[in-house]
Order: C-alpha cells, then sequence, then structure tokens
C-alpha cells in the first residue's frame, strides 16, 4: 500500500514537473508545443547513454555509452533538451501564427518519433533501452526505499521548478510574457521584440522536460518509443488546460487528478478484455473532459485571475489623488485642473528639454507617399510640428490620416518622401525601433490586454526594464525589484490622474470604452513619448469623458510632449488643439485655427464631394480609388 | 527506369485516395476556415463501418456507402456539438485545434474501445495485378481511381451547376453577402461537413484496401499526407487540393521505392513542415487564411 | 406612403448611444439620401435599420409590416435589398452566378429574371462569364446593384455606392440608381459625397453627432448655407 502511494507520488512529482515546463510555454507565453513530449523522452535517452556505459549485449546498440555519475547524465538530459528547443523555436515559432506552429509541432514530433523507433544505432530503435542502472549504483536498495528516495529527488526538484516559474511569473519577464500572449502586436508598438523573451522560455520549458524524462528514466529503469507515443504530449496539454493554464498551480492540479488519479481511477474499471482498453478508455475521457473544459471553463479548474498575484497587483486606493471629472454640457474650454504629477523617476534621458512651443521643430513629414495595391491613400503629404504643440489631423473620410499615423507609428514605411523626428530621417524603422525613438500611440479601437489587470496593461509600456531580461529575472532579482517598484507607482499616479485609481487590480477587458482609451492615455505615457499620437481618442466616449481627455492631453502638451491626434468631433478639437492640420485625398489641404479651416472654402468643398463633371479645387488629382 | 515508373502507377492510387481527403478537407476549411485534426480517425470510422457491414454480408459497395453516411453524420454532429459552439463564441484559432485533437482522440480510442486494436483483414480480391503500359495495377486499384475521378467529377458538377453547389461556393467566398442573399449559412455549413464526411469514408476504405489491413491509427497516420496535399494546392480551394494530391501522391510512392518504407510517413510530415514555413500560400494562391 | 420607415432608432456599441431617437423614411419611386459628418452615425443608421446592430429603441417598418432587428437574412425575403458598403460581390464567381445568388430566394428558372436585370445594366451582360474579382471597382459596384434587384425588392438600403469610385464612374453609379428609382423602388442611401447625392436625392435626411437636425426636399436645402456648415462638422 505504501509503495502504491509513493508511486503514484513519484509519477505525480515527474509529471508536474512537465506540466510546470509546458505552462512556462504555453500558459504563460502561449506557445503550443505539440512535441514537448519529445523533449521529456530525449533527456531520457540522454541520460541514460551518458550513464548507463556502452552495450555488453549482442544486438542492442545506442549512442555514446559513456559513464558519467546520474545526476551529470539528468543535468546533460535536461540542457540537450534545452538546446534543442531553442533550435526548433528559432527555426520554426518565429515564422509561423500559432495554429501552424502547432501542427508543425506534431509533425517534428512524429519525425523524431519515427527516427528514434527506426534507426537502431541512435538509441536501439523500437526496443529501446532498459536495465538503465538505478542512481543508487551497486548497493542493494529495496524497491520501496528507492522509489522513496526517487520521491525525495523529484519533489525537490519539483519544489525548484515551481520556484522558478514563480520568479518568472512575479518579473517584468512574466509580465512581458504575458503582454506578448495577450496582444503581440500592443507590445510591439511599445518597443518590444517577441522572438527573444520566447526563445529563453522555450529553452526553460524544455530543460524542464528533459530532467523529468532523465528522473523517469531512472525511476522505471527502461524506455522505448513506446513510451512517448504522441498521445502524452497532448495529455500533458490536457492536464495544463483543465487544470488552469497560466499558473503552476493549475499545473500541479491537472498533473495529479488528470494524469494520476484517472490512471488509478481507470485501473479499478472492470476491464473488458485487455490492457488497451483501459488506456483507449483513458483517453476518450481525458479528451472529452478537455473539449468540455474548453467550452464550459476556458479558465481551467484554477483560472489566472485567482492569483492572489493579481489581487495583489495594484496597491489598495489611496487618499483621493481623484480627478473631479467637469461638469457637462460645457461647451468652453476647461480651466486647466491638476497638474500632471512630477515623474517619479529622474528626468528622461532625451535631449535637452526645450520651453513647449518653443518654435523647436519635433517631426518634420516631407512629401510622404503610401499606396494600397492601385490606391493612392497618402500623396504627397507635407506638414511640421513644433515641440509641446497639440495638432489636430482633420478632414473627410478616406482622406488618408490614419495611413499617415500608421506611417508615423513605423508600422508602415513610406513607400516615398520622408518622415523627420528631431533632426533623423526616421522612415521604416518599424514600431519597436519607432517606440525606441520616443513615439508611442493610442488605437482607433482601444487594444488592451484583456485579461491582465490595468496596472499591468500600463507597466508593460515603460522602456529600459531591466527585469525584463530572463537571467537578471531569475538570478538577479536585487538589481530590478527597486525599478519595478517606482514604475507600479508611477503607473498607479498616472492612472490616478486619469481617474482610474479604483480600477487598478481589475482586468482591462472588464473596463468601458471610455476607461479604455485613458488607459491607453495612461500607457502611452508611461512610454515617456516626444510625440504621442492619437486615432480618434474620444470615439465613443461620454461628453464628460471627453472633456476630461481635452484637459489631459493639454496638459500633456504643456510637459512637453508633442501631440498630433485625429479627432471629427470639433469641440472636442476646440478645447484641445492648438491649429489643424485638413487632408484631403492623402494631401494637406490647409492648416491653420480650426475657425479658419472651418470657413475655408476648399475645405468646405472636400467635405462635401465633387459634383457631376466638377473637378476638385486646386489639386484635381486624378484617384485611383481609395475607400 | 520501370521500377519508377511502377512506383508512380502506385502513387496515381494514393494520389485517388488523398484527393478524397484532400478535396473534402478543403471543401470544408473553404467554408469554416480551419482545420478538423479529426479527420483522419474519420477517415478510419468510415472504414470500421464499411468493414462490419460487409462482414455482416452486405454487399461491398453498399458498405461504402453505409460508411459515408456514418461518416457524414459523425462529420455534422461533431460541426453542431464542438466546432460551431466554438465559432459563434469566437475563439482562437489554436483553441480551435486543440478542440480538434481533442476530438481526434477520442474517436480513435472510441474506436479501438469499439473494435479492438487488433488489426483487421479487410481486403477485395478481384485478381491479379494487370500490366497497363509501364504501370503494375490490380483491378482493385483501377476501380479505385476511377471511383475517385468519377466522385471528383460528381463534385464538380455539383458545385458548377447546382443550386447547392453554387451557395456552398458563396459561402466559402463570403458568408455575410451570402447570407445577405437569403442563404441559410449554418445549413449550408452542416451540409459542407456531410458531404466532406461522405469523401472521407470512401476515401478511408481505399487506403485500408491498399494494404489489406484495417487498425484504428490507419486514417490519423495518413492525416499529413491529406494536409500537405492541402496545403500545396492552396487551403480552401479544392480543385488545387486535386492538384496538391496528386504530387503528394506521387511523390511519396516514388520517395517510398528510394528510401526505406519506414520513413514514408515522416516525409510526408516534413513536407508539410516545409511548405507551412516557406510556402504556406501553396502553388495556387490560398485565400485569406494565411496571416 | 412610405414603403420604408425607421422611427425613434436608438442604437449603439458600448458606451454613449451613437444614434439617438433617428428617423429616416423612404417613398416608393424616390431616393432618399442619409448625409452627415464623420461620426455622425449614417452606417450605423444603416446597420441598425437591417437588423445587423442590436437597436436599443426604435421601431422599422417595410410597408405595413414590422421588421425591426430581422437580419438581410430574413430582410430580402420580405423584400427589402441591401448594398454592403465593402465586399459586395462574390469575388470568386462569375457576373452570372453573383446574379443568381442574387436571386436564391426565388424558385423557378431565373434566366428571365437576370435578362431582365441585364437589360438595365448592359455593360455587365456583356462580361457575363467573368469572374467578378477581375471586374474594376465601378463595375462591381454595378453588379452588386444589378444582384439585389435580382429580388424585385420594393426598397433597398445602400451604404455608401460611390465610395472609392472616381467622379465619372460615381456619376454612372448614380445614373444607375436614378434608373432603379425609375422601376419604383424606395430607396435610403447613405453618402459621403453630399454634392453628388443631392444632385440625384429627392429626399434629405441629414444628422449630425447621432440625431436628425434637418430633413426634407432636396430641392429646398440644396442651396442652403448650414448644410455645408454642419457637413464640415
Amino acid at each position: 500500500m505504501l509503495y502504491f502511494i509513493t508511486d503514484l507520488l513519484v509519477l505525480g512529482c515527474i509529471n508536474s514537473i512537465m506540466v510546470v515546463g509546458l505552462n512556462l510555454q504555453y500558459g504563460y507565453s502561449g506557445l503550443l508545443n505539440f512535441a514537448f513530449y519529445i523533449y521529456v523522452a530525449i533527456g531520457a535517452y540522454v541520460a541514460a547513454i551518458t550513464t548507463m556505459g556502452a552495450s555488453t549485449v549482442p544486438g542492442i546498440t545506442y549512442a555514446l555509452g559513456w559513464t558519467l555519475p546520474w545526476w551529470a547524465g539528468v543535468i546533460m538530459g535536461g540542457l540537450v533538451a534545452a538546446v534543442l528547443g531553442a533550435l526548433v523555436f528559432l527555426l520554426t515559432v518565429r515564422r509561423l501564427r500559432s495554429d501552424y506552429l502547432a501542427i508543425v509541432t506534431v509533425a517534428v514530433a512524429f519525425i523524431v518519433w519515427n527516427l528514434i523507433d527506426t534507426y537502431q544505432p541512435l538509441f536501439d530503435g523500437d526496443t529501446g533501452l532498459f536495465n538503465v542502472p538505478q542512481i543508487t549504483g551497486k548497493a542493494n536498495v529495496s524497491t520501496e526505499g528507492y522509489s522513496a528516495i526517487i520521491l525525495a529527488l523529484s519533489a525537490g526538484c519539483l519544489a525548484l521548478f515551481v520556484w522558478v516559474s514563480r520568479r518568472v511569473f512575479r518579473s517584468p519577464f512574466g509580465r512581458l510574457l504575458r503582454s506578448i500572449r495577450e496582444d503581440e502586436q500592443v507590445t510591439a508598438a511599445f518597443g518590444r521584440v517577441s522572438w527573444k523573451p520566447q526563445i529563453a522560455v522555450f529553452g526553460i520549458g524544455s530543460f524542464l522536460a528533459g530532467i523529468a524524462g532523465g528522473l523517469l528514466i531512472f525511476y522505471i529503469s527502461a524506455w522505448s518509443p513506446a513510451a512517448f507515443l504522441p498521445l502524452e504530449s497532448f495529455i500533458l496539454l490536457a492536464a495544463l488546460i483543465v487544470g488552469g493554464s497560466g499558473n503552476y498551480w493549475g499545473s500541479m492540479l491537472g498533473a495529479f487528478v488528470l494524469i494520476e488519479a484517472l490512471a488509478e481511477v481507470a485501473r479499478y474499471v472492470p476491464s473488458f478484455g485487455n490492457g488497451a482498453n483501459v488506456g483507449a478508455l483513458r483517453a476518450v475521457i481525458i479528451g472529452l473532459v478537455l473539449i468540455l473544459t474548453l467550452r464550459y471553463r476556458p479558465e481551467g479548474i484554477i483560472p489566472e485571475r485567482w492569483l492572489k498575484w493579481y489581487k495583489n497587483a495594484a496597491p489598495p486606493p489611496g487618499p483621493p489623488a481623484q480627478v473631479t471629472e467637469p461638469a457637462a454640457a460645457n461647451t468652453t474650454r476647461p480651466a486647466a485642473a491638476t497638474a500632471r504629477p512630477a515623474a517619479a523617476r529622474p528626468a528622461a534621458a532625451t535631449p535637452a528639454a526645450v520651453p513647449p512651443g518653443g518654435g523647436n521643430v519635433l517631426l518634420d513629414i516631407r512629401d510622404v507617399v503610401y499606396s494600397y495595391g492601385g490606391a493612392r491613400a497618402v500623396a504627397g503629404c507635407s506638414f511640421s510640428m513644433n515641440q509641446g504643440t497639440v495638432t489636430g489631423l482633420i478632414g473627410p473620410n478616406g482622406a488618408g490620416k490614419s495611413t499617415l499615423v500608421e506611417i508615423l507609428s513605423g508600422r508602415l514605411a513610406p513607400q516615398s518622401g520622408e518622415v523627420v523626428l528631431d533632426g533623423r530621417s526616421v522612415g521604416g524603422r518599424g514600431p519597436a525601433g519607432m517606440s525606441r525613438l520616443g513615439v508611442a500611440r493610442t488605437f482607433q479601437t482601444a487594444r488592451v490586454l484583456s485579461h491582465l489587470p490595468v496596472i499591468e496593461n500600463v507597466m508593460i509600456a515603460a522602456p529600459g526594464q531591466r527585469g525584463e531580461d530572463p537571467l537578471a529575472a531569475l538570478f538577479w532579482p536585487r538589481g530590478w525589484r527597486d525599478q519595478e517598484t517606482a514604475l507600479r507607482e508611477e503607473a498607479t499616479e498616472l492612472l490616478g490622474w486619469l481617474g482610474l485609481s479604483s480600477h487598478l487590480g481589475q482586468p482591462a477587458g472588464s473596463l468601458s470604452g471610455g476607461q479604455r482609451r485613458l488607459m491607453e492615455i495612461a500607457r502611452a505615457l508611461m512610454a515617456r513619448p516626444r510625440l504621442l499620437l492619437m486615432d480618434e481618442p474620444t470615439a465613443g466616449v461620454y461628453p464628460e469623458t471627453s472633456q476630461l481627455i481635452a484637459q489631459r492631453v493639454r496638459e500633456i502638451a504643456e510637459s512637453g510632449v508633442t501631440v498630433l491626434l485625429i479627432a471629427h468631433n470639433m469641440a472636442f478639437l476646440s478645447w484641445v488643439a492648438d491649429d489643424v492640420v485638413v487632408m484631403a485625398e492623402g494631401r494637406v489641404l490647409t492648416r491653420g485655427s480650426l475657425e479658419q479651416a472651418r470657413e475655408h472654402k476648399d475645405v468646405i468643398a472636400a467635405y462635401l464631394g465633387v459634383a457631376a463633371g466638377e473637378s476638385r479645387g486646386p489639386q484635381a488629382p486624378s484617384r485611383g480609388g481609395v475607400t | 527506369m520501370s521500377h519508377l515508373l511502377q512506383a508512380v502507377g502506385f502513387g496515381l492510387v494514393t494520389a485517388s485516395i488523398v484527393a478524397l481527403a484532400a478535396v473534402a478537407v478543403s471543401l470544408q476549411v473553404s467554408v469554416t476556415n480551419f482545420f478538423n485534426f479529426a479527420y483522419g480517425d474519420f477517415m478510419s470510422f468510415g472504414a470500421y463501418v464499411a468493414w462490419t457491414a460487409s462482414n455482416q454480408g452486405v454487399n461491398f459497395y453498399l458498405s461504402v456507402v453505409l460508411g459515408g453516411i456514418a461518416v457524414g453524420v459523425l462529420g455534422v454532429l461533431a460541426n453542431y456539438l464542438v466546432f460551431r459552439p466554438f465559432m459563434k463564441r469566437g475563439v482562437r484559432p489554436v483553441t480551435l485545434l486543440i478542440a480538434g485533437v481533442g476530438l481526434s482522440f477520442v474517436v480513435q480510442n472510441a474506436l479501438i474501445l469499439i473494435w479492438t486494436p487488433a488489426p483487421r483483414r479487410f481486403s477485395l480480391n478481384l485478381g491479379n495485378a494487370l500490366h497497363l503500359g509501364p504501370f503494375l495495377l490490380t483491378p482493385g486499384d483501377l476501380i479505385m481511381i476511377g471511383a475517385a475521378v468519377t466522385l471528383l467529377v460528381l463534385l464538380h458538377l455539383m458545385l458548377s451547376y447546382t443550386k447547392f453547389g453554387k451557395a456552398i461556393r458563396a459561402t466559402s467566398n463570403n458568408i455575410d453577402l451570402a447570407r445577405s442573399c437569403g442563404i441559410d449559412s449554418d445549413r449550408v455549413i452542416s451540409l459542407t461537413w456531410f458531404v466532406a464526411g461522405l469523401f472521407t469514408a470512401v476515401a478511408g476504405v481505399g487506403l485500408v484496401l491498399q494494404e489489406s489491413t484495417l487498425s484504428p491509427t490507419t486514417g490519423f497516420t495518413e492525416l499529413f499526407v491529406i494536409f500537405g496535399a492541402v496545403i500545396l494546392g492552396g487551403i480552401g480551394r479544392p480543385y488545387g487540393a486535386m492538384l496538391g494530391a496528386l504530387i503528394v501522391g506521387v511523390l511519396t510512392e516514388v520517395s517510398g521505392a528510394y528510401v526505406n518504407g519506414a520513413y514514408k510517413t515522416s516525409i510526408a510530415f516534413g513536407v508539410v513542415i516545409v511548405l507551412l514555413l516557406f510556402r504556406p500560400q501553396g502553388l495556387i494562391k490560398a485565400r485569406g487564411l494565411i496571416s | 406612403m412610405t414603403i420604408l420607415r425607421a422611427e425613434g432608432i436608438t442604437a449603439g456599441y458600448d458606451g454613449p448611444p451613437v444614434l439617438d431617437d433617428v428617423a429616416a423614411a423612404a417613398e416608393p419611386g424616390q431616393t432618399t439620401v442619409i448625409l452627415g459628418p464623420n461620426g455622425a452615425g449614417k452606417s450605423t443608421l444603416a446597420k441598425a435599420i437591417l437588423g445587423l446592430l442590436r437597436i436599443r429603441d426604435g421601431h422599422v417598418y417595410l410597408g405595413d409590416s414590422e421588421v425591426t432587428g430581422l437580419g438581410p437574412h430574413k430582410l430580402v425575403r420580405r423584400g427589402l435589398g441591401y448594398l454592403p458598403q465593402l465586399a459586395n460581390v462574390f469575388d470568386d464567381m462569375s457576373v452570372l452566378e453573383n446574379l443568381e445568388m442574387g436571386g436564391y430566394t426565388l424558385k423557378g428558372d431565373l434566366r428571365h429574371r437576370i435578362a431582365s436585370v441585364l437589360e438595365l445594366f448592359p455593360d455587365l451582360g456583356v462580361d457575363r462569364n467573368k469572374k467578378a474579382g477581375t471586374l474594376s471597382g465601378g463595375q462591381q459596384r454595378m453588379l452588386a446593384l444589378a444582384r439585389l434587384l435580382m429580388t424585385e425588392p420594393v426598397a433597398a438600403i445602400l451604404d455608401e455606392p460611390t465610395a472609392g469610385l472616381s467622379p465619372l464612374y460615381a456619376e454612372r453609379v448614380w445614373e444607375q440608381i436614378d434608373r432603379i428609382r425609375g422601376t419604383g423602388v424606395g430607396l435610403l442611401v447613405v453618402e459621403q459625397n453630399a454634392t453628388l447625392a443631392m444632385e440625384h436625392a429627392d429626399s434629405v435626411c441629414l444628422l449630425a453627432q447621432g440625431r436628425n437636425v434637418l430633413s426634407g426636399k432636396a430641392d429646398e436645402l440644396r442651396e442652403r448655407a448650414e448644410v455645408a456648415r454642419i457637413l464640415v462638422g
């Protein structure tokens, strides 16, 4: 009986290590790796062939045949698995969307399996390895005793890896992974490249797989392709999802309940014929449980948001730093209310501060052209902006305003012409590059990381976070803990300044449309931009919030940030913009105060449209057709 | 050389089988936008139903039809119970894939429970192989090729000339516009799954007859060959899938003649990896599914 | 006697309603254009009438029957046609097949009906076997109009039918719309190009910030300065 429980616990621990590893890859990072169990197998094989010594039995061959001590073998197994994992990642993940990646990993799993099964000299093909020596060497240990030893070892490893998992989760590195998982584009818009953190987590997860494999082979003393069919990866994934992906408690729960408990229960079901039926029944049940979980409780039994980490993510709402929202239906520009909070961090390392609006040209757009297929969206657009000013970008639908903003934010590269930021030509840098140069943006439809708390959504934007480096996250917390606290304070202040103090710990997906827009502003500011691009920041927002946004944007400009915003609401523009640029048909039609623009003959004609047979104002371009 | 040509001949038989399955998959993908990972097991299921009926003394061809209907119904049920609820909710493509993998394991293992894992013998002895030009084919092979060609022609006629076939094409092209024209897209999708099921079952039977043995994993191991054909032809393009099947079928047989047979399936898997990495749009431009 | 009538429509997405107590109507054989500055809610109104968007309050009537919230799938059988702004043809199918799909809900042989429709669109007849995706933007628009006529609707909603077209084609599309109007269909047309639209409209419904600000006969409103002011915003 004791042996039975010990056996259960050992396998539970080892399976938990695997699921925790898979959680790092899929739960934390959203990378689906169906080849996961192959890394377990590789870990097992490497551990064996580096410790077993050469084969003395005729007909059995396998590579290496070294005789390292058992612990070296296990570690080597982990390392080889990690390296292979990183390699596979480099070759595949960078290029594929999520479901195709999954298909490729299934293919990889099968190919490796096929190779090992068929090619004898590698690991003795389908016969596999057996009589793997125990870690206790020649000492005479009872089966129960040996199990206990392995149990201690496995439990110890599990504890270690749970600690690793926890460290990763609570660090900026973990936050970065979550952010990439939720919305890769938004993360890129704030200067982050995805593949570096992903390859790190792929490697770590594979390392865990390899270690688990090593432990397993020393426990059962044998290993063959029959032990690592593709089914096993699937069972791990099912355990992860059902238990609750994204957190290690869920992983362990899944491992113990779905894998172990189910296996034991299946043993007691009156057998109907042969052993294969038990395994098949187990697989059917697992498959059904998985489908049902995905449908009715997709976050799993222990969802990520239950973690105390999330509940504690935000400091309790402190003394009211709240801004009272101005009274409704106020058409005059609201008086400047609270000034923007002084930065909790030292002055940003940007070029010497210039007094706002002090004639220093920050952005110069020169003859930029961009066409989609045959249609010219931006047809030679030129204008410039002084630092610390707020410029409204207006014009009828199809004028090219949004395309211009996409070019300025780096998502599109100008096909001809130049964008000059503070004296430097910056076309074609991509969103990450532009972000590093101090360009931040909000989106036409607010893009939030729905499952993460509001405060994390904002913190992700701050540049230069030392804790995002995986090694620093794991081994040198002292290097980033202080920075993290400072960032948290700053994010809290910013969110308070925008009226969101009581929503810090909420998942961002539960915010209303107006609140999301406010959060986006906080997020953009967190990136310490020099240039802030806003695409319809008040669409779908209540008038009071609209006024708050206008107020805040003016304060942002007063602190030296240059703002370009696309807007249609004339009242909002009158509150917020220093002047407006009117675009029509991809070009600048005129520039001046809002009142001047509204009276301008050509502007009115642009908004009204062209009559039959009439040519358009001074430009008269020939359009290919733009929607 | 004759060795090579013979391999090509076998390739044509494989291509016929793969074509039926690949066209089925492509058709279904074109209206629903995701891969059903359980298709291989659907094929096995169809073959088992046909085998059971045949064993009970039912006429062979009728057994195949029964298998077809069984898989058709299975497809409709899978759509209704598993996939459609997810799609209505709007989930990530990965989730549908995982659900498909789950379904695959359920079906495959259900087959083991019902029919036991022991391989069954399923063959149709219609005479010895004949030399037809450079090819060496049995009458059974010829019937397979003939059946595939016939079914594909019928499908083409349906898609081109019948109201329902055009409704399928409209739905796959632009589902919202199709609805605006009064087309009941849910019904179209259900019926597409049924037709795909029919084809899948016939492919499954063909697959089994090729090796004369039937086991629960028969279909699953062929899955990636089918995926390869679908991707090669352009995902969501049934006509492309026919071409893809031809290429993949001949290629696997020819390569199998030169390389250890055990690696044949790995080659198919490898081809899929290479395709997805370097040319996911296929030889013929796929529609909108690659992002 | 209006053929298509929307009253008291309040609708929107998350947040404040995009449309607040809006009304619009079309009479048989007449064109009503819906105009307004960006963000006024023109497209939202079209979607609300078609049931593509949940209406919080208000009613839509087609003839005598209420059709609030039915959806284009059902509305097409009741005789309300719809020309969407984007993706309005089956680009993988031929011109002829597009028309057949337009007539999907009809019984019997469609050839007669197709021939009558093509009489209004001679250019399409020439290209009848070409794939719709190979046609130019303007021709596709014509095809979409022809398709919607297949069911002989009593009324139709056109969402920005001239968007993205050259001035020449925009005028041609309006000429077609006039011809359709001539067959007795009541048309509700959402448009961005106000000048051109008002030249062809019978009635105008001007929206701003989700409300009706001005409605009336096009003849009367054509010269009024405030229309220009409202449209600029």
